[in-house]
């Protein structure tokens, strides 16, 4: 990667800091490509040693202070980057353990996080997940259970009836497209054991079911994998609203 | 390293360099890439939120030969912070140490 793939791949990262921000940024970058030219380095080198820019940009998002307007973001921002006792909680955290529910950690967490999923959306969307994730963290911490509850009832009543219903629908469906087969079979049968002038159009016609019998198994075949796949992210999802529940 | 972890550590590594004397950026990531194995571009979001808590101020001076270079500086709050991790680190690193050798024994 050359000088302009770099900064080219930061200004469109860092789009929702701002112009100026991102001005500022891109002229540090292009004063430390200058300083590794002045010292004999490529510009392919250089860019090497600084490493991926999306990596650079999500750093930036990541500490820019875009939820200053809620007071305890803002407070949690100016405090906890600089606090190793609240930095132990995320390290905590990160390897899977329990962090304790004290107030610094849990309105840290959410600063850290939040501006990956608004990364791509603008400055005042990016503002408004801030301010709102800290709420959402709380919420999950203490509604663990009840997610828990809420998906197996959610299972038992609707997950489970409907998803027997649409297999059902399938294997009859199944049947059918399996039904024309053996109709064509049969009619194949018939024609070659009676020969004679009715045999020629009911050939033709067991050729057509045989057609017709294709497409179904094809359709079907598509259809039972979109259906899979469809019952694959629903138990995703589901697992995701316990374990969301659970692990934050 | 845990990257949360290492961007304390790098934050710390920065301040104490500076304490020392002011230093433009190219130089604070070279000094510490070599030392630690860090991608260079790290240290600017570092520096760019310092600046932004007050932690440290940035001047233009002459280069030789060159476009100006943006110096870092030291504040006094960047001294304290700078101390008061400086002090947690060395606690958290004897805390390590004893765990390390309560294993090996």
């Amino acid at each position: 990667m050359n000088k302009d793939q770099f900064m080219q791949i930061l200004q469109n990262k860092l789009r929702c800091l701002g112009p100026a921000a991102v001005a500022e940024i891109l002229a540090d970058f292009e004063d430390h490509f200058t300083n590794g030219l002045s010292r004999g380095k490529t510009e392919i080198e250089i860019a090497a040693e600084l490493g991926n820019p999306d990596d650079i940009a999500q750093q930036y998002i990541d500490e820019s202070p875009v939820g200053s307007g809620n007071p305890a973001t803002a407070k949690a921002k100016s405090s906890a980057p600089l606090d190793f006792s609240s930095r132990e909680q995320i390290w905590r955290r990160q390897d899977g353990q329990p962090a304790a529910p004290a107030a610094a950690p849990t309105a840290a967490a959410p600063t850290a996080t939040a501006p990956t999923h608004s990364a791509a959306s603008s400055a005042s969307t990016n503002q408004s997940a801030a301010s709102n994730k800290p709420f959402q963290a709380a919420e999950q911490t203490t509604v663990s259970g009840g997610a828990l509850a809420a998906v197996i009832l959610l299972n038992l009543f609707f997950g489970i009836p409907l998803w027997i219903s649409i297999f059902s629908i399938l294997f009859g469906f199944w049947v059918a497209a399996g039904s024309i087969g053996v109709a064509a079979c049969v009619l194949f049968a018939v024609a070659i054991l009676k020969a004679g002038m009715t045999s020629l159009i009911l050939l033709l016609f067991a050729l057509s079911l045989t057609a017709l019998s294709i497409l179904a198994v094809i359709f079907m075949v598509y259809l039972t994998k979109w259906l899979i796949m469809g019952l694959g992210a629903y138990i995703r999802w589901n697992r995701r609203l316990v374990r969301g529940g659970t692990s934050v | 390293m845990n990257i949360q972890f290492k961007k304390g550590v790098l934050e710390l590594c920065v301040l104490s360099m500076l304490t020392q004397q002011d230093q433009y950026g190219y130089e604070l990531a070279s000094t510490l890439s070599e030392l630690i194995q860090i991608a260079d571009g790290t240290i600017y979001p570092i520096l760019r939120k310092l600046a932004a808590d007050g932690q440290v101020t940035t001047y233009l001076q002459e280069s030789s030969g060159g476009p100006p270079r943006k110096y870092y500086a030291i504040t006094q709050a960047g001294r304290q912070t700078q101390h008061t991790l400086q002090v947690e680190w060395m606690q958290f690193a004897q805390h390590v140490n004893k765990i390390m050798g309560g294993m090996q024994s």
